[in-house]
């Protein structure tokens, strides 16, 4: 039976470490706002310039309402806890005291990150969500609902195991921020974090849909927003369901080699 | 008197930036992944640029070439800021205890905190995007001259921002003992100097000559180079670039007084 207490238990003391500096938390959220709103600025101004009423197949308020949005769910989905929670275990030799816990690690390191997680969910993205309908008039089916969460469930998984594998990289280097962060940096890109995937050129376009990343922003924004058609984005989330199992078994693998090489500080 | 301290705080600040770049490259994988994350991060206003261009017509009164111009400038300058300060490395230090070895040494607290060490890869955003600014003023037509005035313009903002972020640093710190909201504005900052002020419209572009100064250290720049900016607000530019870096250097010193370090 599972030890759900265990597992609780994890999570709270991750909610508490995310919230010790809940102003400067505030505060850095009110600066990840104002940047949506710089995007928002430059295409009010392209769109006044251009005079069209859509760009890209996107109106105004759809592409006003992307940018806040994709900012919102780039705080759940893009997200190196798991990396950086495991390089500072490793540096500090803290993971050898995870071999005598009740819990694996992958599942320790898993649980503290979805807490630390679950406080940008509740304090951005629902917020977030409930203002988009509000103000932008996004009319949200329980199709789209349903499909919007799924495909946000199953990007947080990819995530996860992405950044594990990276995070697993400091049993060898030690020191991977480098590593991380241009793991995020490529993320956001390629993830229609910066431009929505479909004002990339067709082939560009049709590459980024193909890879993992595609399903961290841009899909699960673009099925909230009616940009893609619940058909196609349930074909988005059928791949990005492939991808979540072929790299959840690449770092359960990856780990079970990496785990005999572990050497903690005093040898 | 004033110029020998002077000359001595800028050899102590090349003496430490030796010392770090000598560390940074003890690890030469690790450099070369930082170098990758600086350029890609210098690639992103680029992307976001060309895109734009590729699917509209742009910016109003602005043609690709003069935006890449601008949104060069605006990585150099940010890519020399993120290469003096590092807003969590300092906060770190403080909180550590390890900025108040360094505030024993012989030289001014300002001095001290520039010369702690920021993103040393950020020289690779800043050079890049030198590059760029070279190869879009090419593509413009724009002669050497005017670009006297173009580097001195920048000079003064890129000192007033880093100044201004120089006290954030230590308010933040001494406000809320963190230093992600500075990052973040940092990032903010850096992504909205790289688009005209006119697209903020008259308040935005009020906030960022007057409260936030990044349109003194990329826009009037630029803009001194691409059309012309009059006396009046070359005027105002250089009198706002004084006062914010007097009152940010005075605001750091003041806030220094509360300092007490982990521990302390």
């Amino acid at each position: 039976m599972i030890d759900l207490h265990k597992y609780s238990a994890i999570m709270v003391a991750g909610f508490k470490q995310e919230l010790v500096y809940r102003l400067d938390y505030f505060f850095s959220l009110v600066f990840r706002i104002l940047t949506a709103l710089v995007a928002i600025f430059v295409w009010i101004t392209v769109f006044r310039t251009t005079g069209a009423s859509s760009i890209g197949g996107l109106t105004p308020d759809v592409l006003y309402a992307y940018f806040f949005i994709a900012n919102a769910i780039s705080i759940f989905t893009i997200n190196d806890t798991v990396a950086s929670n495991m390089q500072d275990d490793i540096q500090s030799g803290n993971i050898t005291t995870s071999v005598v816990r009740p819990v694996k690690y992958p599942t320790l390191i898993f649980f503290n990150a979805l807490a630390n997680n679950f406080v940008g969910l509740l304090t951005v993205l629902i917020p977030f969500m409930i203002i988009i309908i509000l103000v932008a008039h996004v009319s949200i089916t329980p199709v789209t609902l349903s499909l919007f969460i799924l495909e946000i469930i199953t990007a947080y998984l990819i995530t996860s195991a992405l950044y594990f594998i990276i995070g697993s990289l400091a049993v060898y280097l030690v020191n991977i921020w480098g590593i991380i962060s241009v793991a995020d940096s490529l993320y956001l890109l390629l993830g229609g974090g910066v431009i929505p995937l479909i004002l990339f050129p067709g082939w560009a376009s049709q590459i980024l849909l193909l890879l993992p990343s595609q399903l961290s922003v841009y899909t699960p924004a673009a099925t909230l927003l009616g940009i893609i058609s619940p058909s196609a984005a349930i074909g988005y989330l059928f791949a990005g369901v492939v991808w979540a199992v072929v790299l959840v078994v690449l770092a359960a693998l990856w780990w079970k080699k990496v785990s005999q090489n572990i050497t903690s500080v005093g040898g | 008197m004033t110029s020998n301290r002077l000359a001595q705080s800028i050899r102590f600040f090349f003496l430490a930036q030796r010392y770090y770049w000598k560390d940074f490259l003890v690890y030469r994988a690790q450099a070369v992944v930082w170098a990758l994350y600086s350029l890609i991060n210098f690639l992103f206003s680029y992307v976001a640029i060309t895109v734009i261009y590729n699917v509209s017509s742009g910016i109003s009164g602005w043609s690709y070439f003069q935006m890449l111009f601008l949104v060069s400038t605006a990585s150099l300058v940010f890519g020399t800021i993120n290469y003096v300060l590092s807003p969590d490395w300092i906060n770190q230090l403080m909180r550590r205890g390890g900025m108040d070895t360094r505030l024993i040494r012989p030289y001014g607290r300002a001095t001290i905190y520039l010369s702690a060490e920021g993103s040393l890869s950020s020289i690779v955003s800043a050079f890049g995007a030198f590059v760029v600014l070279i190869y879009s003023a090419f593509r413009l037509g724009l002669g050497p001259a005017p670009f006297i005035g173009y580097l001195l313009l920048l000079a003064i903002g890129t000192v007033t921002l880093t100044l201004m972020l120089l006290m954030l640093i230590v308010a933040a710190y001494v406000v809320v003992r963190g230093s992600s909201a500075v990052s973040r504005m940092l990032s903010f900052m850096s992504q909205a100097s790289s688009y005209p002020l006119p697209v903020y419209g008259i308040v935005g572009q009020l906030i960022f000559t007057l409260v936030i100064p990044i349109g003194v250290a990329s826009y009037y720049p630029s803009e001194l180079v691409l059309t012309s900016v009059g006396a009046l607000t070359l005027a105002v530019v250089l009198l706002v670039s004084v006062a914010i870096s007097t009152v940010s250097y005075l605001g750091f010193n003041r806030l220094m007084r509360h300092y007490t370090s982990g521990g302390g």
